[in-house]
């Protein structure tokens, strides 16, 4: 009824959507409700109809309004009758449009489902994130975004006043057991508003209450996800007041959420009140570790309640001073959770994508520009008798730019199946997408939330019909502007052969157009030859472990039932029972794989050295390792030693470090023997380095690494890890393996994130992979069409001189001569293309720095490469029309004329 | 919609008027037959019953707003009811202009039949 609204005044709005409603129930109750609702429509439909042809009754000149109601049906049809004329124009401009619109469309869905729709809550522009504000100890004077304690938190939420509701929460996984085979499950840690600020409630069942989810001991209770519910629970109803086991312990399930809804992280199946975890973890003040998203007052402006939590920060610094003296003070900011939906440098690559992919289109929209421009030409006749006859020149355009909407809308049309194809294509290329994403910050998992939903939507409709109407301006007025231009004697002069006079101005134009065809392709080819680059010096890149034929397994013990006695015979035994298995050729269990990123990290302390200022001391990676991790993983033993079993509690503490850390602690000091302390696993005190390992890349591959330790296992528990297996057998037969020999052990602890290294690779260089693919075939369509685009002038251009040509040949010039006349305006095409190319491609590169890995923006060897590719792809399309001219028949064109 | 005011004692019909089309001669007729309870509905419903034909809303309301604008019928916003979701509807009589125009037509298809009836009868048939 909206849509009726925006024909027709207030009144009739009611009385006719009265009317339809009248006859829908009527007919629904004859026919049935579908037949019902295609009536509905239909009538729909009609009334918008007449109202649109209708509407000059209205107005003061009704039949000038009229006129042009029926002019623009005749154009219709004129345009539709002449595009039948000829197919072969029609399907090549179309074609080459869908393929160029869809592209365009493809690429508009992802960045409208990652960067541009309201993410999936209610009133969501009304949401932020709250962060604390630390001092950056990398970069002093700077801050960066950090999460909440929940003291701080409480702190907050008793004290702002702009924020109609806060919430907490945190990323966590639980061993879920109680009815079917243990699993490990992602959910979300939550407080109690946290449901209620992103205005999300209950489908089955009830949220938690203010109550239960904060008073610290009440009864465990869990709400679940709906793809959890249907998975575990075949969707029945009576989950509500059931139990199921998280960890070891009974919660009591009270609500199941609706569908499409995963939480900020993206990836939530389960959500449980924060205080199930102990008082004393919830209580501790510098226990960073949960993310705050509020919801502004309606009244109050975001940029309002930012600063109303800056300032709400400086007292928060008062009540919890930092015990870290000088280290200055925390404070708080808030932004927009919109601003934060997508990493940086994913946000770039999208943009990097619709530029490319928008060049494209412009490329098509030239060499269909000059299609069109032909065949208005050919049609020169046509239009000097319609001027002659007394048509004005807006009449012609008009005529001219119908056919040209048509074409595009046809196209727009088709385009959209070539988008689905490619979404639906994408969607199930990648469709662990939603893992893949490096957990890098919030906005990832935002990032998640907002890929969930990527489909061809309104707006995405919307897109296409403006990107329809701008192609067919860009292709369609030009020609329709000059074809209408011409001189009427002129015109009505030049014979109907078809032959085409053109004029000097013309070819001119059409140069110009190959020229810049050229010019924009070389600019896509350099970009993704960049990023190609940069994906192949990816895979080159030093991991400094190997990651072939290694699997990485996920196993958590939970805390309750494993204290850290049981928990290191437990893994001790569990590791020799899998490699006396025929299938293993090697197992180790360290607490996070390579690549992966969001490993843990602490300060590094020096026993025997000078104190260092507070908050300069440096910071270190903490890893935890058994004795054959390094062997398993093929990390390089540089000096020294690695664990060994001899390593255990009550022995000497003993720490292995990278070779970072050996040159950025120790320079060209021997580090064996010395002495170092982390703020982490009992080794605050310092214990003595007995090894030096190759580096080893734990974060972004991109990178460079830094200072790591590796703590034994058995001098320092850490009861959530990964066992690293390689095998002798396929990966379909060792996953069961494993998972037989933990169950042996522990039949409810759940074995997850099965992926070898190999595959956590691929997914860690995610992001360049894709844009380098994408951009790559992007530029590789550029190419091609930039190849069409020269092949069609040089067509063109010879056609029209073919009078010329023959009467060189006549007067005996060699067919060499006229090879090499032909070729050298190819040449003299390619190189002014080349020449613009490179003069937007150099500068402009280097916006893509920041997505390039060891490779400059100017990277000469890529540049002349593809230059030279480029080159012969040019020469090549130019060349096929230059040999035809040379088979001119000399007396046969003589005759003709 | 814009309702013009027009006098009905001033425009009567006539033949030099624009003729009345087809399509408002089967209106006219069904507003007659229907009487006080004329809107959308029901005359879409007189008609199609009678003629055996669907008709479109588009051309109907088209076609009533016309009639409306040249006098021939007149309008008023009746009350809601629930089968129609609460919405009002707008109830349609027939002017005397219409009166006169429905006459006028079916007198002079009456007069050019004269004498052909069981010819038209059977051609039907």
């Amino acid at each position: 009824m909206r849509l009726l609204g925006l024909f027709l005044p207030p009144d009739d709005v009611e009385v006719i959507s009265g009317d339809l409603e009248e006859g829908f129930r009527e007919n629904a109750a004859r026919h049935g409700r579908r037949r019902a609702t295609w009536w509905y429509w239909r009538q729909v439909l009609s009334i918008l109809r007449a109202r649109v042809f209708e509407r000059g009754l209205d107005s003061p000149e009704p039949s000038r309004k009229r006129n042009t109601m029926a002019a623009l049906r005749q154009d219709l049809a004129y345009a539709v009758r002449s595009l039948r004329k000829q197919p072969g124009f029609t399907a090549t401009a179309v074609l080459m449009l869908a393929v160029g619109i869809g592209a365009n469309v493809a690429i508009f869905a992802l960045v409208n489902a990652i960067l541009v729709r309201p993410l999936p809550f209610a009133q969501p522009d009304r949401l932020m994130l709250v962060h604390l504000r630390a001092p950056d100890a990398e970069a002093p004077g700077t801050y960066r975004n950090m999460i909440w304690s929940y003291p701080k938190y409480q702190f907050l939420r008793e004290h702002q006043q702009t924020f109609e509701s806060v919430g907490a929460f945190s990323s966590w996984t639980w061993n879920v057991t109680g009815s079917g085979s243990p699993e490990r499950v992602v959910g979300e840690m939550v407080d109690a508003t946290y449901l209620e600020t992103l205005g999300v409630r209950a489908r089955v069942g009830r949220e938690f209450t203010t109550e239960e989810a904060r008073s610290p001991g009440s009864a465990p209770l869990a709400m679940l996800g709906d793809g959890f519910w249907q998975r575990r629970f075949g969707g029945s109803p009576d989950v509500i007041g059931r139990t199921i086991g998280l960890n070891g312990i009974p919660h009591e399930v009270i609500g199941v959420l609706p569908p499409d809804f995963r939480g900020l992280t993206g990836q939530a199946d389960l959500w449980v009140p924060l205080t199930t975890l102990p008082a004393d973890l919830l209580g501790e003040k510098w226990n960073h570790s949960y993310t705050v998203v509020a919801r502004v007052k309606p009244e109050v402006a975001l940029r309002q309640a930012d600063a109303e939590t800056r300032t709400l920060g400086a007292l928060l610094d008062q009540a919890i001073p930092s015990p870290i003296a000088g280290r200055g003070g925390f404070g708080a900011s808030a932004g927009a959770l919109n601003d934060q939906r997508a990493d940086p440098l994913i946000r770039r690559s999208m943009l990097l994508l619709l530029v490319a992919v928008a060049a494209v289109l412009l490329i098509v929209c030239t060499n269909v520009a000059n299609l069109v421009l032909v065949r208005a030409l050919g049609r020169q006749r046509e239009v000097g008798i319609r001027l002659a006859l007394g048509a004005s020149r807006w009449r012609i355009v008009r005529q001219l730019m119908t056919e040209s909407l048509l074409l595009a809308l046809v196209s727009a049309a088709a385009g959209l199946a070539v988008a689905y194809v490619l979404v639906s294509a994408g969607a199930s290329m990648m469709p662990d997408l939603r893992v893949v994403l490096p957990t890098r910050g919030q906005s990832t998992g935002l990032t998640r939330v907002g890929l969930s939903a990527m489909s061809l939507d309104s707006g995405v409709l919307l897109f296409t019909g403006l990107t329809a109407v701008v192609a067919a301006i860009l292709f369609g007025l030009g020609p329709a502007w000059r074809a209408s231009r011409r001189d009427l004697s002129d015109a009505m002069k030049s014979g109907g052969s078809g032959s085409v006079s053109e004029g000097t101005r013309g070819t001119a134009v059409r140069n110009v157009m190959a020229v810049g065809e050229i010019a924009i392709a070389l600019v896509l080819l350099t970009a993704g030859g960049l990023l190609v680059k940069s994906v192949s010096r990816l895979q080159a890149t030093e991991l400094g472990f190997d990651p072939v034929g290694l699997m990485a397994v996920r196993v958590a013990l939970p805390g309750p039932q494993y204290t850290s006695e049981r928990a290191t015979q437990f893994l001790d035994q569990l590791v020799q029972r899998l490699a006396a298995r025929a299938e293993v050729a090697g197992v180790a269990y360290g607490n996070c794989p390579p690549v992966s990123g969001g490993c843990n990290g602490t300060v590094a302390t020096f026993p025997g050295r000078p104190p260092v200022a507070s908050g300069s001391a440096p910071s270190v990676g903490v890893f935890w390792a058994s004795p054959a991790y390094f062997d398993v993983l093929g990390i390089r033993v540089v000096k020294g030693r690695v664990f060994t079993s001899h390593d255990r509690a009550g022995q000497p503490k003993v720490v292995v470090i990278n070779e970072a850390a050996a040159r950025e602690f120790w320079g060209t000091e021997d580090p064996i023997g010395k002495r170092i302390g982390v703020g982490q696993g009992g080794f605050g005190d310092g214990a003595e380095v007995v090894g030096v390992v190759a580096d080893v890349r734990y974060g972004e591959v991109e990178k460079a690494v830094s200072p790591d330790v590796y703590l034994p296992l058995q001098q320092s528990m850490r009861a959530s890890g990964y066992l690293f297996v390689r095998g002798r057998v396929s990966n379909e037969t060792l996953i069961p393996a494993i998972r037989a020999e933990v169950h042996a052990m522990d039949a409810d602890l759940p074995v997850t994130d099965a992926r070898t290294m190999e595959k956590r690779f691929g997914d860690a260089t995610w992001r360049t992979r894709m844009s380098a693919w994408l951009l790559s075939a992007f530029a590789a369509l550029a190419l091609a069409l930039a190849a069409l685009g020269v092949y069609g002038v040089m067509t063109q251009g010879v056609q029209q001189r073919t009078r010329e040509i023959g009467i060189r040949l006549a007067l005996g010039a060699a067919r060499a001569d006229i090879l090499r006349l032909i070729v050298g305006r190819v040449f003299a095409i390619a190189f002014a293309g080349i020449a613009l190319g490179l003069a937007i491609a150099i500068p402009s590169m280097r916006a893509l720095t920041a997505l390039l890995y060891e490779v400059k923006p100017g990277d000469p060897l890529v540049l002349a490469a593809l230059t030279l590719l480029l080159l012969s792809v040019a020469l090549l399309a130019g060349y096929l029309p230059a040999r035809r001219a040379t088979r001119v028949d000399p007396l046969r064109t003589l005759r003709t004329e | 919609m814009i309702v013009v005011p027009i006098k009905t004692t001033v425009c009567y019909y006539s033949p030099m008027t624009p003729p009345i089309g087809d399509f408002e001669q089967r209106i006219l007729f069904a507003l007659l037959h229907l009487g006080a309870d004329a809107y959308g509905v029901t005359v879409r419903a007189e008609i199609e019953d009678r003629t055996g034909r669907a008709i479109s809303a588009g051309a109907l309301y088209t076609a009533l707003d016309r009639l409306e604008k040249r006098g021939l019928v007149s309008s008023r916003l009746g009350d809601p009811t629930p089968a129609r979701g609460g919405k009002r509807k707008r109830l349609y009589t027939v002017e005397p202009a219409g009166e006169r125009a429905v006459a006028h037509v079916y007198e002079s298809l009456r007069l050019m039949a004269n004498g052909l009836r069981t010819r038209l009868k059977t051609a039907k048939g």
